[in-house]
């Protein structure tokens, strides 16, 4: 039945600005939202509108023949009801997706199934509208001219499983005309919410056309991972609930335009692997709870402009190689809690602008290879506890200004492996006595036993003396100077 | 049912060339297009997933006949020969081969995937 005014039949209905859907008198339906959105199309804007559940506009062949008529059958024509012709197709066989029913979708193989548009020339800037069988959301776009496609980012990358229906119009719908299209969609069988949804990997990786990303409802994911990997096109991130999230690995990785990152729920998260990996507009990070964690691997590396770092709580990281690579702007670091660390190869190679570094808790460390390689703006060092310590090659390698380092430093460590850890160093006369003495102390006499600095001073008569007895002992060592 | 298949990098024109004959026509060159997929090993694979009818399976085990629609000898047929020669067909998943075209049936193209031993790394889209 359709409501009329006057003689017009009225596509929507508000109560305020909300949209309504349904309009009841007794228990017949006066008013059904379900009309197909194809009127936001009516001024000429570009765009498409793909509707799974209008079978009519569904071909086998890419060209527009042979009618799909029955579940199982491929899609590789996809009809625009915009009326702009902006048709989605497949002409290779294999790569075309699945209409299924009830509800009528076209499910997609997430192997090497796509349909795709050529989109013309300008662009498409403005909504997305995508409804699949796992949920239904509205987003910012910018897609530029050329094939694009549909049901999924370089084949793989999708939402869901299967396209109920797409709206893509250039320049943005109002937040009422998004709202009503969702329900379009949701009346013809999409799923409204991903409320239901566990794992999100890899569901809108590398869809850098995403200009805004809406407030969805991720209560229930445990897995993120790789979930907006390479949104390049996002500046901003809203405040979803990731309280059940427990893999966050890769999930904002390479997010380069990401100036700034939400309060978000991270408590329960155990894997934090390269989560904000070259998120590199970023210039701080909010104190997120990362009691949970245990491993830190590249979260934060090549986070090349975050100029400061919260003191999270990371108690309970394990491994955290290369967790902050590359943050050549952080000019300080945090006393965090890294007192369960094993791992901390790289963890702060070529943070070139921290000057000095906190008493961290490295006492479980047994890897520190490039740790603080190429921090050329350390001038000092603290008394690390690195007992555990096995491998310390290339650990301080050009770090060009670092001539104070403390006595004692080695005396309790694990393992000999100094191969270039002082090579490109200033270290003063004091400083390498220190370290040559130190090792003397540690009386390794087994393994891997080599030693290597460059740059700054000799030793004295102390330094050649610890020189000599680990020579003794079956070390190779080379200094400043030659000894 | 759903048949996925692996193609070995060195035998993907082949294996395209054989898409053509048991396709739709030339457009099927593209089915094993860029080779992302990996085993154990680091051998390269392109893969394919798609339903298919006992006819499928039954003509990509028969002998080949050039398609009425290739007119000017477009596909290699020496080439498809060789593709068929090393179709390895499975109702089971079995690990992927780096001499061979795997095909297993699944009705999950990604899980049929894992189990044949290949992934799809972070890096190489």
């Amino acid at each position: 039945m359709a409501l009329k005014l006057g003689a017009t039949a009225l596509n929507k209905i508000y109560l305020g600005s909300t949209p309504i859907n349904k309009a009841y008198l007794g228990a017949g339906i006066l008013f059904s939202g379900s009309v197909s959105p194809s009127a936001l199309f009516a001024g000429g804007q570009e765009g498409l509108l793909l509707e799974a559940f209008d079978i009519d506009t569904l071909f086998q062949v890419s060209d527009g023949t042979i009618p799909v008529t029955a579940a199982t059958d491929p899609v590789g024509y996809f009809g625009d009801k915009s009326g702009n012709g902006n048709h989605a197709t497949q002409a290779t066989g294999a790569a075309r997706p699945t209409y299924q029913v009830t509800p009528d979708r076209i499910t997609v193989d997430k192997v090497d199934d796509r349909l795709s548009v050529t989109v013309p020339t300008g662009g498409f800037t403005g909504t997305m509208v995508l409804a699949t069988d796992h949920g239904t959301a509205s987003y910012g776009v910018t897609i530029p001219a050329g094939a694009y496609d549909i049901g999924g980012r370089g084949r793989w990358y999708f939402p869901g499983n299967a396209i109920v229906g797409q709206l893509i119009r250039d320049g943005a719908l109002s937040e009422g005309d998004a709202a009503a299209t969702e329900a379009y969609f949701v009346a013809n069988g999409a799923t409204a919410s991903y409320g239901a949804v566990t794992n999100f990997n890899s569901f809108w990786r590398n869809w850098s056309e995403l200009t805004t990303f809406p407030l969805i409802d991720t209560s229930a994911g445990t897995n993120f991972s790789i979930a907006w990997f390479g949104c390049t096109g996002l500046t901003r991130f809203p405040l979803l609930d990731t309280s059940a999230g427990t893999n966050l690995s890769n999930a904002w990785r390479n997010c380069t335009n990401l100036t700034s990152f939400p309060l978000l729920d991270t408590s329960v998260g155990t894997n934090f692997d390269r989560a904000w990996q070259d998120c590199s507009s970023l210039t701080s990070f909010p104190l997120l709870d990362t009691s949970a964690g245990t491993s830190f691997g590249s979260t934060w590396a090549g986070c090349t402009n975050l100029t400061s770092f919260p003191l999270i709580d990371t108690s309970g990281g394990t491994s955290f190689g290369s967790a902050w690579q590359n943050c050549s702007s952080l000019t300080s670091f945090p006393l965090i809690n890294t007192s369960a660390g094993t791992d901390f190869g790289s963890a702060w190679q070529n943070c070139s602008s921290l000057t000095i570094f906190p008493l961290l808790d490295t006492s479980a460390g047994t890897s520190f290879i490039s740790a603080w390689r190429d921090c050329t703006g350390l001038t000092s060092f603290p008394l690390l506890d690195t007992s555990s310590g096995t491998n310390f090659s290339f650990t301080w390698f050009s770090c060009f200004s670092l001539t104070s380092f403390p006595a004692n430093a080695f005396d309790n460590i694990s393992g000999g492996d100094f191969t270039n850890a002082f090579t490109n160093t200033a270290l003063n006369q004091a400083s390498i006595d220190n370290i040559l003495v130190s090792l003397v102390a540690s009386g390794i006499a087994a393994g891997t036993r080599v030693f290597d600095q460059s740059g700054g001073s000799a030793p004295s008569v102390t330094g050649t003396d610890a020189i000599d007895t680990l020579r003794s002992r079956g070390w190779t060592v080379t200094v400043t100077g030659g000894y | 049912m759903r048949l996925t298949i692996a193609c070995p990098d060195a035998l993907r024109d082949d294996a395209n060339n054989l898409a053509m004959i048991l396709g739709y026509g030339p457009s099927d060159a593209k089915t094993y297009d860029t080779p992302n997929w990996q085993d154990g090993d680091g051998n390269l694979y392109a893969v394919a997933s798609l339903p298919v009818s006992d006819a499928f399976t039954t003509a990509a085990q028969s002998s080949l006949q050039r398609p009425s629609w290739d007119t000017d000898s477009h596909v290699n047929m020496v080439g498809a020969n060789r593709a068929q020669a090393a179709l390895v067909f499975s109702l089971t998943p079995v690990a992927a081969m780096p001499d061979k075209l795997t095909a297993c049936v699944g009705d999950d193209a990604l899980a049929t995937l894992a189990a044949m031993g290949l992934t799809h790394g972070i890096g190489e889209d």
